[in-house]
This record gives structure tokens, sequence and C-alpha cells, in this order.
């Protein structure tokens, strides 16, 4: 950090830096952490599902070229076109875009990593092992077979006595732990770890997408881990949420399925609409027109994706004014997108665009995109979707928005940046080739097939008798698909070509605005050598020389802290630094918390319960460990982080990554209990069989109070702990972690009592089954809260804590004053609606 | 190939796509027995209405926004915009797309509502049908103090609103009758009604929309509309049905089916029987199997034999252990069915 460390040349800087960077060789790169290996790794197995998945695809059209076709039975294709669809939403669609918001948004923000490194690699193992749960059943015809939406009560136990749909539930739970933790990092990282200067207004529109995007998984990914869990619990031991025999209700999965469902459609969708927002303005070679218009549609669509669930339902028979209101919503989503469309349009007409090969596809994306939301609002109006509803013209549909809406921006953007990736430029010839053949392949399989629906043909039949008009149409649908696929396997030869002949990219091929292309490509570890402190949205056309200061070290952080991964803390609004990230390197922790989930998981599935839950505490301990070694035991003033900037180290920074990383976690466990209590009120109160039944909760206040008095004293006690460590007694404070603690003690022995006294036997019915999740959920955060208060007492006693290092204290005082408010209104609900029910 | 040359091959390429329904749409005829666009009453008819006036301003739309973007694209260098690009996205973001949801949301919902089940209506006959994997059971409402049975195929008066009262018997299945309008859901443990007006004589094909399993591909509903008149001698019929009794002559299938069938199946209109479809009439139905094997001479025999390859998976077990004599009989005991 002195004067002296200026004059190091930019090789020496590389070298100083990588050797801080660098992922590791061998066996041992299964320890990487780097955001830009693990969005790679990301984005290549998700590419690889993707084949699986259009293999599948080929398969179901195989079936369906021809009139009571023989190709497969019915066994096999059911299988089939259930894990076409769960592999391309769940394996393909959501990972893909993960893997592409890891890899660019610490290289567009001027970021050098994301801020929790171990947490992407560890959704990556989550992602990868659920997935090849997934993938095995498949090998030995296992795989779940009820569709993608897994209905129930056909992905019930009785009606799928196989464990393929655990398979699924489970798999599925597995791969959603790795959605909601990118969310969760995606999340913090815009908010919190950007470069200097650079405000939320001056953040590239891709940041914005992506920002909305990983709330909306945030939130919109716990209604579907609530049911499958719920679901999973009914067919594992009889608890009845979805039996109509036991006071359930099968149309509780529904609301539950699409409460996540249609939020996911927008969630696919607004990362594509990002890589076309991104790549737009550098084609037409004009600022994006209407930057304010873009993100305030942004941010609408975020909101009202989560109004419009039950537009999947119209023919369940909800109400009808309940339909209206979701017709509405339905359209109205529809002009944020037409918004964001007039944008481009607009950035188009006022530049001088050029017609490069991604632009090619970004026209694809238009065209298709178009038609399917013409068609999103066709099947919005009610009548008419009671008459289309889960017929192929839905089939064409979903893919139209889907494939237009995902998978043709990310063509485009693999086009864009694949001279990043690699530093080589792709084959213009083969890319024209293989975008015609795609986009003709894709029209002539899907435009036809909105035909095929209006004649009547529903979807998820393996079989079709002639006679009824439907030869022509499947016949045509199944060549278009094997021209695409065609297309695809060109793409697939480009991609693999270029990485060995194409020709040496120059820095910026594109002529782009963007941070992400002020770096060497490919790119090198650490992204750069100095985080740029920028004034405009288009920093490398605003700032002459930007990339050669930054190269030598010139803006912030440039000078190498040996041993350390350092990266700058922004105010989440304003952009100025706030304090130096040290980021942890390499390490073993997320593939062993992985691989303990993964037992956890297996052993569920092969319902050895008890040893699944060895599986769990396995990983608890695992994430206790990856805890203990963050954090400082020594207190640390102001570092120099260059430009006369002096700034603390995150650990004793007020919202440093940990703490917004536990907000961020406990809005998504608040969306979870939300969904439980959605899903608590709607047993009570929609299906009106056996509820309220005699047996309902009407005692036990005492264990009640002793559990509410438990967690107060764990909260209360907490927030104590750190007034008195601030005011310099960290010895005093452990006193109170010691009370924290056995608050916890008190608060769970009263909630488990309570349980296994008050609460009738959980497979006796609907109410016993969702008021013990309700009080296991209360419970968990208790428990956890006491074990973490033991945590912080440890954390204390070996230094970690002082008065001015409490970030651990903070973060856990989080999650008590969450558990206090969830203890609180789940024991409400509990007591409360008997007597407020009870009258009526 | 250069850069422009593939845009100027846009349009063809759209073009193409577009010229490819009407074609697809003249060989495959649109006038066919499950199909949306050939209407057969008021209600299929006004959706296949708004079908048509949604398709052509879609395309309209289509055009004007493909236009649009290749005009951008395309236009000479010094065609410049001459007013702020902002007043693009307030026109075409904003003003264009308001203008036409909201009627369409205003025309929607007034149509929508009109065509459920009004509660009050008087004179509409209510029919229960239930949906089981993979059939339809039915049930008409009570003829000399009980009700008639009868499975796959509903009969109902032309001319005369038909309140189906939907119910699912394992898993959710889905009334679907393309030609007499929307589907409903037949869900456990509740009921959902659908209204099925037919103003004319017919025959109307539908099936199960919903993925129920097995043999979803395979649950189909025949919908027959009479005459008024006809409807009611086909009830009265079917109330005094003999319930298989021919005399005696055939006492082997008889028995046979007392046997190996009645635990299952009832032959009496008057009694629901138990797992499988009421048979009543099965010699007059038009199909075999919920839509698996069509009726007429010896298909009867044939699904007996083969039933498990028309439908695999059917929960009928399979008959492979009896006997072609009785098999024979059982099935001769059925054709007197009707």
């Amino acid at each position: 950090m002195s004067g002296a460390d200026r004059r190091l040349s930019p090789e020496e800087l590389h070298r100083a830096f990588d050797r801080d960077w660098r992922s590791p060789p061998g066996l041992r790169s299964l320890t990487a952490v780097n955001h830009t290996v693990i969005g790679k790794r990301f984005m290549m197995t998700g590419f690889l599902y993707f084949l699986v998945g259009g293999i599948l695809a080929m398969l179901i059209r195989a079936q369906l070229a021809i009139p009571d076709s023989r190709f497969m039975n019915h066994e096999i294709y059911h299988q089939v076109f259930t894990m076409h669809g769960t592999v391309m939403m769940f394996l393909f669609a959501i990972p893909v875009i993960e893997g592409v918001a890891f890899y660019l948004i610490p290289k567009l923000l001027g970021a050098r990593d994301l801020a929790y490194p171990r947490l992407s690699a560890f959704g990556y193992f989550c992602y990868l092992f659920g997935g090849l749960l997934l993938l095995g059943s498949l090998l030995v015809g296992a795989a779940p077979d009820s569709g993608w939406f897994m209905y129930t009560p056909l992905s019930g136990a009785r009606y799928s006595p196989g464990s393929g749909a655990d398979v699924w539930l489970l798999g599925i739970t597995f791969v959603e732990i790795s959605a909601v933790s990118a969310g969760v990092e995606l999340t913090a990282s815009i908010l919190k770890v950007r470069t200097a200067g650079m405000s939320l207004r001056r953040m590239p529109l891709f940041g914005w997408y992506m920002l909305v995007t990983a709330m909306m998984i945030v939130v919109g990914f716990p209604p579907l881990i609530l049911a499958s869990i719920l679901l999973e619990l009914e067919r594992a031991f009889g608890w009845p949420f979805f039996d109509v025999a036991g006071g359930g209700d099968p149309v509780l999965w529904q609301h539950l399925f699409w409460l996540f469902g249609h939020p996911e459609v927008y969630i696919i969708f607004l990362p594509g609409a990002a890589i076309v927002s991104t790549l737009i303005p550098v084609f037409a070679r004009h600022p994006i027109v209407g930057h304010d218009w873009i993100v305030a549609s942004v941010i609408a669509t975020g909101f009202i994706s989560f109004a419009l669930w039950a537009h999947h339902m119209y023919a369940v028979g909800i109400p009808h004014l309940a339909m209206v209101f979701f017709s509405a919503a339905s359209l109205l989503v529809a002009i944020p997108t037409t918004i964001q469309f007039y944008a481009w349009i607009a950035t188009l007409w006022a530049g001088r665009p050029a017609l490069r090969l991604p632009m090619l596809y970004l026209f694809g994306f238009l065209v298709i995109f178009v038609l399917g939301g013409l068609t999103g609002v066709m099947v919005a109006v009610v009548p008419f979707d009671w008459q289309v509803h889960d017929t192929h013209f839905v089939v064409a549909h979903l893919h139209y928005v889907l494939i237009g809406g995902l998978v043709f921006p990310l063509l485009a953007g693999a086009y864009y940046w694949m001279p990043h990736v690699t530093g080589r430029m792709p084959s213009e010839l083969l890319g024209q080739w293989g975008f015609w053949l795609i986009f003709i392949g894709f029209n002539v399989t899907f435009f036809v097939m909105h035909l095929t629906g209006l004649l009547g043909m529903p979807r998820r039949v393996y079989t079709y008798p002639e006679g009824l008009g439907w030869e022509w149409p499947n016949l045509i649908s199944s060549i278009g698909g094997f021209i695409m696929s065609a297309g695809f396997a060109l793409f697939i030869v480009d991609l693999l070509l270029h990485g060995r002949y194409g020709r040496r990219s120059q820095p910026n091929p594109w002529g782009a605005g963007t941070l992400e292309w002020a770096m060497a490509i490919p790119p090198p570890s650490y992204n750069v050598i100095s985080q740029p402190w920028i004034g405009s949205r288009h920093p490398l056309q605003d700032q002459p020389n930007l990339e050669q200061e930054m190269a030598r070290g010139e803006h912030l952080l440039g000078t190498p802290s040996p041993g350390h991964r350092e990266t700058l803390g922004v105010s989440a609004i304003s952009g100025d630094p706030e304090y130096v990230i040290r980021l942890p390197g390499p390490s073993w922790l997320p593939l062993l918390s992985g691989l303990a989930m993964a037992i956890f998981f297996l052993a569920f599935l092969a319902k050895l319960y008890w040893f699944s839950l060895a599986g769990l505490l396995l990983a608890l301990a695992v994430m206790l460990r990856w805890a203990w070694i963050n954090g400082l035991r020594v207190d640390s003033g102001p570092v120099d982080a260059g430009m006369e900037l002096h700034i603390p180290l995150h650990v004793s920074a007020a919202e440093a990554p940990g703490w917004w990383g536990m907000i961020v976690l406990l809005v998504s466990n608040g969306a979870f209990f939300a969904s439980l209590l959605f899903g608590y009120f709607y047993l009570w109160i929609v299906p009106m069989r056996t509820w309220p039944t005699p047996q309902q909760v009407d005692g036990g206040l005492h264990w009640s109070a002793l559990t509410l008095l438990g967690v107060c004293v764990g909260a209360f006690s907490l927030r104590r702990a750190i007034i008195i460590n601030r005011h310099g007694s960290t010895k005093r404070a452990e006193g109170w972690l010691i009370t924290s603690a056995l608050g916890g003690l008190a608060g769970l022995v009263g909630v488990i009592t309570l349980a296994l006294t008050e609460v009738p036997a959980a497979a006796g019915n609907a109410y016993a089954a969702i008021t013990t999740v309700l009080l296991a959920y209360a419970g968990f955060h208790v428990l956890l809260g006491g074990i973490l208060s033991a945590f912080a007492l440890l954390r204390c006693r070996h230094g970690y804590v002082s008065p001015q290092r409490d970030l651990d204290l903070r973060v856990i005082s989080l999650w008590w004053t969450y558990t206090l408010t969830v203890g609180l209104l789940s024991l409400a609900v509990m007591h409360g609606l008997p007597l407020a029910m009870g009258a009526s | 190939m250069s850069e422009s040359d593939a845009h100027r091959r846009c349009p063809r390429g759209v073009g193409a796509a577009l010229a490819v329904i009407p074609a697809v749409a003249a060989l495959s005829g649109c006038e066919t027995a499950q199909s949306i666009l050939n209407p057969a009453n008021t209600v299929a008819s006004s959706i296949a209405r708004l079908w048509w006036v949604m398709l052509w301003v879609a395309a309209g739309i289509s055009l004007i926004t493909f236009g649009l973007a290749l005009y951008t694209v395309l236009r000479p260098a010094r065609h410049q915009l001459g007013f702020s690009p902002r007043i693009i996205i307030i026109a075409g973001g904003l003003i264009w797309p308001a203008a036409l949801l909201l009627p369409l949301l205003a025309y929607a919902v007034a149509h929508g509502h009109g065509m459920l089940s009004q509660p009050s209506e008087a004179g509409a006959l209510e029919v229960h049908v239930t949906g089981h994997q993979w059939w339809w059971e039915i049930r008409y409402p009570d003829v000399d103090g009980a009700p008639i049975y009868d499975a796959n195929e509903l009969h109902i008066p032309a001319g005369r609103p038909v309140d189906v009262i939907l119910t699912g018997a394992d898993v959710i299945h889905s009334f679907w009758v393309p030609r007499l309008g929307g589907k409903r859901d037949a869900l456990p443990g509740t009921t959902t009604v659908v209204r099925l007006t037919a103003e004319q004589p017919g025959v109307f094909r539908g099936q199960c929309a919903e993925f129920c399993g097995a043999q979803h591909a395979r649950m189909v509903v025949h919908v027959t509309a009479h005459s008024e008149a006809q409807f009611n001698r086909r009830m009265r019929r079917m109330a005094r049905m003999p319930r298989g009794d021919d005399g005696g002559r055939n006492a082997l299938g008889r028995a046979a089916f007392g046997r190996l069938c009645a635990h299952c199946h009832s032959v009496d209109p008057r009694v629901r029987g138990n797992r499988g479809p009421n048979l009543a009439a099965v010699a007059e139905r038009l199909w075999l199997g919920a839509g698996a094997l069509k009726n007429g001479d010896g298909a009867l025999l044939e699904w007996l034999q083969l039933h498990q390859t028309y439908k695999p998976g059917n929960r009928m077990p399979s008959h492979n252990l009896v006997d072609d004599d009785t098999r024979a009989a059982i099935a001769a005991f059925l054709e007197n069915l009707r």
C-alpha cells in the first residue's frame, strides 16, 4: 500500500493479482469459487441439460408425427413429456440465467467477484446433484410422469405409487435451493458489490433487470418449495394437505404451484429482455431510449407477475369476479412489455443500426416474442381460454414466449459475449445458417401448432386417432422440430470450432460502453487490476483512456494486497464506496455441504428418514464451519483503497454483505411463511368439509406462552448483547448470549410440547397436518436461533467479535427478530382462528 | 451472404410462415369433429368469432410492428427520426395497447359472464358427470323416482340448456366438448358446472383435457343431442329397460357376466354399478372404451379380447384366462343390451 508499489508494471500487477485470484487446477478445481468459473459451469451444465431436454422434445415430436403411433408406449411417453418440461424449466432456463448473471454481473458492475463466492459454488453443486438425480431416474425408467406441474391428486401416493413423483419433488427442491441462493447472491451483489460512482441511476440496465429477476426468484420460488415439501410429506407420511379424503384440497397445489409458476415465466423472460436491452444500444450505436421507462416497466412487471397466477386456472371454476381480476392483470402485464418493445424500436430508429450476427437473433426474438405476446393476450381472455386451455394452442403459445423470450436472446447474447469468454470471434457463416435453421424450424413447428390446438387436440396425449384433422399439422410440426434441431447442431459446431479456430478478437469488438469490455479478454481471474471510479452510464465511451488507467492500477484497489481477494462495497443507492470486502478463496466447504444435502435428499428418497436427518445435521455442521472461518480476530482500521480513499473493512461496516444477505434470505423465508399461512387459511376456508373439527387446538395456551417467552428472551437478550458489546464489553455480552441460547431452548421445549400434546395426529386430517407444519416451522426457527446464539458465544470467546466487529451478532439478531415475528403470528393464527371462526 | 442480405430475407421467412396456416387449415379442414373453429352453438360460435377477430387484429399488429422494426434497420441513412423517440414509447407502448386491451377486456368480461350457468334459470336439465380414470360416468335426473345411469355417451335434448354438474372420482379431469363451448375441470371432492346447449340434433365429440394418467389420450365423451321428444322417449325407454333379460336364451353369457363382470359393472340403468361403467345400453353406443374402439359387428368381442391393446393400462383386468366360448357368450350377452 505504499507509493513504491505503484511502480509495478501491468505485467507484474497481473501476476500479483492472479496469484490470489486464480482457481486451483486439477481435482482441486472443485474448490473454485470465482464467479467466472462458477458462471461458466452453470452455463455449460445448463446447456448440456438443454440438449437432454431437446432430445426429449424430439422423441415427443417423433411420437406425434403420425396418428396411432407405436413408437413409445404411454408409460415412456408420459415420463418423456414430464421430463422435457421439467428439464427445460428447472434445469435449463433458470440455471443458465443464473450462470449468465454470475458471469456477467460483477464484470458489468466493475467488481471482481460476487458477494458470496462460496454460496455460488454451493448453489452449483445443489443444481448439479439435483439435476443428476432427475436424469438418473430417467435412465432407469422411473422418472416422474404426472406432468411438469405435478397436479395433485394424480401426483399423490395413490395415483403415482412409484418413486417418480418423489424424485421430482426432492430433485426439484434440491435445485430450488440453488435458485434461491442465486437469488440472494445476485440481489445482495447488485445492491452492494459495484464499483465506485455506480449509483443505481448509472447502473447498466442488465443490472436492473437482474436485480428484479433475482428478487422475483427470492420471493417466487418459496411457494413451490413449500408445495413440494407438503406434497412429499403427504406422500411419505400420509399427511393430507391435498387429499380430499383427509380434508385437503387438490386445488391448493395449483394455487401454490402457479404462485411460483407465473412469476417464473417473467423470471425467464426478464433476463432475455436484459440481454436485448444491453445489445440493442450497442448495435444501434445510440444510447437506449427511454431508460427510465424501461426500469419502471421492469419493476412493474415484477409486481404484476405475482397477480396473474390464477390465469392458469380459469377452467377450475374459480369465482367469476376473481377471473375478471386475473384477466385484467394478465392484460395489464402486456403494457410494460410493450413499453420495453417500443423503447427498443425507438433506440433502433434514433440510431444507425449495424447488422451483425447477434442482431439477427435479436430480430428472431422480436418476431417470435411479439407473436407469443399476442397469443398471450388471447389466452388471458377468459372465454377463449376455456376453449384453448390445455390444448396444443397453449403449447404453441408457451414455446413462443419461452423460446422467443429466452432462447433467442440467449443465442444473441452467446454470439455477443463469445469473444469475451474465449477471446475469439465466432463464424458469421455458420452462425447465419444456424440462425435460419433454428428460426424457420421453430416457426414451422410451433406456428402450425396453434392450429392443432384450435382443431381440438389436447396437450399431453400420447396418441391420437385419425380423422380429426390433426395428422397434417402434427407431421409438419415434427418436421419443423427436426429442422430446428439441425440449427442447434450447427450452433454447437460453431461453438466448438470457434474456440479452436476462431480469429482472435480485439478488445471490445462491438464498441460497447459497459465495463465488462474494460478488461482483457478472455477475462483474467480478478477481472480488473483496479476498479474504476465512474461518472456516467457509459464509462467506456465517456471516460477516455479508462481501460488504460484501470490496467495501470490507477483506480481503486489497484495495489495488490497479498493473500486477500478484495473488492469494493458501495452504498446501494449512491454507489459511494463504503468498505473493502475481503472475499474467501477456494474451499471444499461448498462441495461438502452440497454432498451433505445430497445425502439428505437421497436418503429421503430411499425412505431412510433417520439417515436423511443425519445428512441434514451434517449439512448444518459444515455450514457452521463455513460461517466460523469468516471474519477477523483483530480490529483493523480503515484501509487505503487508492485514489486517496480510506474505508473500513467489511467486517466492521454497518451494512456488510452478510447483513444484506441475511435480510434478503429472510425476505425469501417470509415469502415461504406467507405461502404457508395462505395454505393454512385456504384449507380452513375453501374446502368447508372437515373444518372446524372438534379436535382443533383449543388448549395449550401455557405452552404457547412458554414458547413466546423463550423467543422473546432469545431475541431481546441478543439485542442486549449487541448494545453491551458496542459499549465495549464483549465479555459481559457473552452472558446475554447464554441467556439468548437458553431462551431458544425454552422456546423449543414449549413448541415441541405444544405440538405433541395439543395437536391431533398429523396424518388424521388436513387441519392437524397444516398446524403441525406451522409449529414445526416455528420450532425450526427457534432451534436454529438457539444454535446461532451459542455459535455467537463461541465467536466471542475466540475473539471474532469485538466492539468494532459485531457483524455476527447483528446478523444473528436479524434471525431472532424474524423468529419472534413468525412465532407470534403462527401462535396467534393457531389459537385465534378457531376463536374468530368458531362463532360462525 | 452479407448481413444486410440476411435481413432482406426476413420478411420472406415471416410471409412463408404466415402462409402455412391457411394451407394446413385447408389440408386438415376446420370442419372436424372436435374443432373449436367448427362451432355448433351460440356459445362456441361467439368464442370462434372472438378468435377470428383477435387473429386479424393480431395479424395487423404483427405486420405493423415487424414492418416498423425492419424499417428502423433497413431505412436509408438520411431518414432520421424527426421527433423525440420518447413519443414512440408513449404512443406504441402505452396508448396503443391500452386502446386495444380495454375494449377486449370489457368484451371478454361481458361475454364470459353470459356463458356461465345461472343458478336461477329455470328449465335447465341437470346431468351429473363424474370423471374416472379413464371414462365418464353419467347420471340423468330421476325418472319414476330413481336416477338413470350411463357412461361415456351423454344424451341431451337439443334446444334446451343442460347444466353438466361435474366431479372427479379419483384425479382431476376436464370435461370439454369444443363444438359446444369451453371446458370445465372435474375435481374430486367438489362440483363444478358447465352449461351445454346443443341447438341442433347431432353428435359432438369431446375428450378429457386435463392430464389424468395412463389413458388420458383415450378418455372421449360423445354428446348426442336429440329432439326433445326423442330425448324423452330415450329416457323413458332406459327407465323401462329389460335389464339384459333375453328370456333365458343366453344363460351361459348371463351367468358368466354375473360371475366375472358384475363385481364392477351393472347392466341395470337404475343401479350405478361398482367400479366400472354402467353397461345398460352398451350395444347402442357409438364407441367402446370411451372412444378407444368403434362399436359395430363383433366389436364387443374384440374389445373383450384386446381391450388392453386398444387401451393399455385401463383398469379392467385382461381376459386372457377366460376361454373363448365364455368370452363369446359374454359378448353375445352384451350385444343384447340395447
